[in-house]
């Protein structure tokens, strides 16, 4: 990488620089013989204080740098970045720092967010080496992440774990703004990347402190969608093994759980309703058309109990709407060739069958014709006077 | 056997005595004063508390504290510290220095007359400080966030803010959220001070592995952002121990990548101080654990110079001047700008008369070095002028420009980014991210029961019967015993629902604000309160209603096709 950048370092002219005097080149040669990090931080202070104006600039800030490197002092060494890109915008230190160390900001201005974007792209649009891509990807993503982009986040940290499946770091982020999202699609492989950043260990491992961390959050995730702990040690150790879920791999969530008991339990309480329940669903999924053609049309409905929700028209009805477990939604409406001699009251509850017509997605609803005889429930006309 | 035993022993004690043991604080927050109450000392003492708990220690928290509990909970935190221990002190509150002596100010301070009452109704950190030796202590630790304007201050027209610790004592490290003689701010738009508010973030995040002097290096940094210089946090240590809040496993430090880095950090450090030997075992270190890249490049590139040094100082200190003379020549072409081996090389050329050869290394020195080791090799050269023309020849060409940076930092790569340095921040320093996923939720909507729009009232199908309740599942019927809600018809929907109802007559009622089985009973019937009531249309009591009797009483209109909520309160 060194070697291939050299040639950015004699465009940027850097041969041609003199020392402004004798005295500047002292500064510097005490700079140089300095090891520890805050003398020589000192001495390049005066260095920048007495010659403000040098031609050595950016190697000066390449020199704090360095300094703030050895102290591990992030932030001066990003503000340094910051300022090389400042005075020369497309130079390679000042871009691969603020890509690499942007992340690292506690609170991202956003002005900040827009130098780490902008250096990310750099890199991108540079040399291609998996690592700088990497490195663009993981920033890019982060960005997106603190404007609050996650879907954006998410494209990029998929990127960077295509890059680099080993990185944890990425699996928690990945994990992290997938759950941000609050799409429950999501979160099955958000907890997926939770528990792959909790349980990797092998290079590209988060510390054991922060995996720890991870684990707790995990923890507490996990048991809130899936309702209890069981079976997080399994996902942990399938998770170890692969950096995205398996195509088709879910969790039953506390939901599913949920419905899936009321489904027995209506099986046996109420048959009928737990046979449109499961009608209902089908029809709900995005194969919803195709089952309804290859396995309703035409086919009679089984028996149903509802509750009448408006008739049309309001008179001698020919068409009743109907809620089966819904007052606000009617969702089965009965046609039927020859009028009622009378109404019926709204709520009354009634027994139907009748064949299945049409179904509509939206607003949901299914037509079914009926014949009189084949409704319960229905009121007995008035009884005629006799003159 | 006994005596192996006994050996065995010996050779574990020192291992025994090294032994981290407990961690125990003492923590004070206050806020409750008379004169002058703070709003953020409490909430100080509680987030230190967390902090310090997630960080091992064992704590003894007191909230505005008068003297006397200040005293007696003192005596608890002292009983509790041993020998191996790390003891810390935490205060938030009020604190005054009197004669030069700080002091902190209890709740239950009331100004005398003088300023020995004031001393006796405080608190005296020397106070402190001396019981905390007498337990003898691995290391002890006091904070005080204490440097607040304050009533003590004012009533005796003192100087505010704290004393600098005057005898520190031995393993001793004491924090001030500011500057001696300064005043920090409550922070009184924030739940916490601003000293306190980043101390305690540091501590509560376990991945944060630095020692207690790099902790508080963030805390300066950060208080000082956040008040735009005008709070600068001053500490003063005599620890002899390094001490982590939270530390690294041996392992992490073992596959450390950057441990290579500090050892070659380490390695220039004690080349500058001339330590040739451990500079060169150092590099050999980093050597050894085969880092790669320009880590490695750069330990090896100066290992050669290192053992010319070293060997030519040895030879040099022997006598054996010729060796010791081509040893620094040596070291100089190997670092063109050591102009101290140059000299020494100078020194050992004349020495051992070869004084072409010195003169040679006096130019390099006027070329390359700085303008005072060019004067002094200067100086020389001139002294040599009579027994050397090439002298006189090298004084007479005068001194060259010297050599551009790129030549002085030669192994610095200008212009292009340490790529290397940059992977091994991304494997050692991952970004924490604690502060997002504590936050992290996932919502999961549980699917409302589906029952049967029929009930046991409507299963006698056919009879246009009263409107059926949504999820009425018939729980046992508990109105007689337990508080639930009760819907009654007024005359008027009464009236209604003798006419036949229309497609728009009825409406809903949502019933909030109580538990999700209180009981709402219609008609006779029961309905759990998180469902809906389906309604005809008209006005309705609502009575709340708790073993028979009526509790409070509402009327709600229901509107057509509309939903109206009706707060409950559970009794």
């Amino acid at each position: 990488m060194k070697r291939l950048l050299l040639p950015l370092l004699l465009a940027a002219g850097l041969q041609a620089a003199n020392w402004k005097d004798r005295a500047e080149y002292d500064l510097v040669l005490d700079a140089r013989g300095e090891a520890a990090p805050q003398k020589r931080i000192a001495l390049l202070d005066q260095w920048k204080s007495k010659y403000p104006e040098s031609e050595f600039q950016q190697p000066r800030r390449e020199l704090y740098l360095a300094s703030y490197q050895s102290l591990g002092d992030s932030a001066k060494m990003l503000a340094v970045a910051r300022e090389m890109l400042a005075a020369q915008p497309d130079s390679p230190v000042g871009t691969y720092w603020c890509a690499l160390l942007a992340p690292e900001t506690r609170e991202a201005s956003a002005d900040l967010l827009a130098a780490a974007e902008k250096a990310a792209g750099q890199l991108l649009a540079g040399q291609k080496q998996p690592e700088l891509e990497f490195l663009s990807h993981r920033t890019l993503g982060w960005v997106q992440w603190q404007r609050k982009q996650y879907p954006a986040a998410e494209e990029e940290f998929q990127k960077c774990l295509e890059l680099d499946p080993a990185s944890a770091e990425i699996s928690a982020w990945m994990g992290t703004v997938l759950t941000l999202e609050a799409k429950p699609e999501k979160y099955v492989p958000a907890l997926w990347h939770l528990a792959r950043a909790s349980a990797f260990a092998d290079p590209g491992a988060l510390p054991e402190s922060q995996r720890r961390q991870i684990g707790t959050v995990l923890e507490r995730l996990y048991t809130s969608y899936h309702g209890e702990p069981g079976g997080l040690a399994e996902l942990k150790k399938a998770a170890v093994g692969a950096p995205f879920p398996p195509a088709g791999f879910a969790l039953e969530s506390v939901a599913v759980i949920a419905a899936r008991k009321q489904d027995e339990e209506l099986g046996r309480t109420d048959p009928q309703l737990a046979a449109w329940v499961r009608m209902r669903r089908q029809l709900d999924s995005a194969e919803g058309e195709k089952y309804f053609a290859e396995s309703l049309i035409g086919k009679p409905l089984p028996r149903l109990r509802g509750s009448l929700v408006r008739l049309t028209p309001p008179e001698k009805p020919n068409e009743l709407t109907i809620a089966i477990a819904d007052l606000s939604a009617p969702e089965i409406t009965l046609k039927f060739a020859t009028p009622f001699p009378n109404a019926a009251e709204v709520g009354s509850i009634l027994e139907f069958e009748g064949t299945i017509e049409s179904f509509a997605r939206s607003p949901f609803g299914i037509t079914v014709t009926s014949e009189a005889g084949k409704i319960s429930g229905w009121p007995e006309p008035p009884a005629k006077r006799r003159r | 056997m006994r005596l192996a035993s006994l050996l065995l022993f010996a050779a574990l004690l020192p291992a025994l005595c090294a032994q981290e043991g407990k961690r125990v604080a003492l923590i004070i927050g206050q806020n409750a004063y008379t004169l002058s109450p703070l709003k953020n000392g409490i909430n100080d003492a509680r987030a230190m508390d967390n902090a310090l708990k997630s960080a091992g220690f064992e704590t003894f928290k007191l909230e505005n504290a008068r003297r006397a509990d200040m005293e007696r909970m003192l005596g608890q935190f002292l009983d509790r510290i041993g020998p191996d221990d790390t003891a810390l002190f935490f205060y938030a509150g009020h604190g005054v220095q009197i004669q030069n002596e700080n002091f902190l100010v209890p709740v239950d301070f009331t100004p005398s007359e003088s300023l020995v009452g004031a001393k006796l109704a405080c608190l005296s950190v020397a106070q402190i400080f001396e019981e905390l030796k007498r337990k003898r202590a691995k290391r002890n630790i006091v904070i005080l966030d204490a440097c607040r304007s304050n009533p003590v201050a004012n009533k005796y027209s003192l100087e505010a803010g704290l004393a600098q610790p005057q005898d520190l004592g031995k393993d001793f490290f004491i924090a001030f959220s500011t500057g001696a003689g300064q005043v920090a701010t409550d922070n009184q738009s924030g739940h916490n001070s601003w000293f306190t508010e980043a101390l305690s973030d540091f501590i509560s995040q376990p991945t944060l592995t630095i020692e207690l002097n790099e902790v508080f290096t963030r805390v300066k940094r950060r208080v000082s952002d956040a008040t735009e210089g005008k709070q600068n946090p001053a500490t003063f240590s005599s620890l002899t121990t390094d001490f982590y809040f939270h530390k690294r496993s041996d392992a992490e430090v073992e596959s450390d990548p950057t441990l290579a880095e500090k050892w070659l950090d380490d390695a220039r450090r004690r080349e500058q101080r001339r330590e040739w030997d451990a500079a060169i075992d150092l590099r050999n270190r980093v050597l050894g654990k085969k880092p790669g890249g320009t880590l490695e490049e750069a330990a090896r590139a100066r290992l050669d110079y290192l053992i010319a040094r070293r060997d030519a100082q040895e030879r040099f200190e022997h006598g054996d001047y010729a060796t010791a003379a081509g040893l620094f020549e040596k070291a100089v072409k190997l670092d063109s700008f050591a102009a101290d081996a140059a000299l020494q090389g100078v020194n050992s050329y004349l020495l051992h008369d070869h004084i072409p050869e010195a003169v040679a290394l006096l130019n390099a020195i006027r070329v390359r070095g700085t303008s005072e080791a060019a004067r002094q090799a200067d100086g020389m050269l001139k002294a040599l002028v009579p027994i050397s023309q090439e002298a006189g020849k090298v004084l007479q060409a005068g001194i060259p420009q010297p050599p551009p940076i790129e030549e002085v930092f030669s192994g610095s790569h200008f212009g292009a980014p340490d790529v290397d340095g940059g992977k091994r921040r991304l494997q050692t320093a991952p970004v924490d991210i604690s502060r997002w996923t504590k936050e992290l939720q996932m919502e999961i909507a549980i699917p409302a029961p589906i029952v049967s729009v029929t009930s046991t009232n409507t299963a006698a199908a056919g009879s246009p019967e009263a409107p059926a309740a949504l999820g009425t599942a018939a729980p046992p019927d508990r109105s007689a015993t337990v508080f639930h809600v009760e819907v009654v018809p007024t005359a008027e929907t009464r009236d209604l629902r003798l006419r036949p109802g229309t497609p728009e007559q009825f409406g809903y009622v949502q019933f909030d604000g109580a538990e999700a089985d209180t009981p709402v009973v219609f008609e006779g019937r029961q309905t759990p309160l998180s469902d809906r009531l389906r309604l005809n249309a008209g006005k309705y009591e609502i009575r709340t209603v708790k073993e028979g009797k009526v509790l409070s009483r509402q009327e709600v209109k229901v509107d057509p096709l509309t939903t109206t909520a009706i707060p409950v309160k559970a009794q």
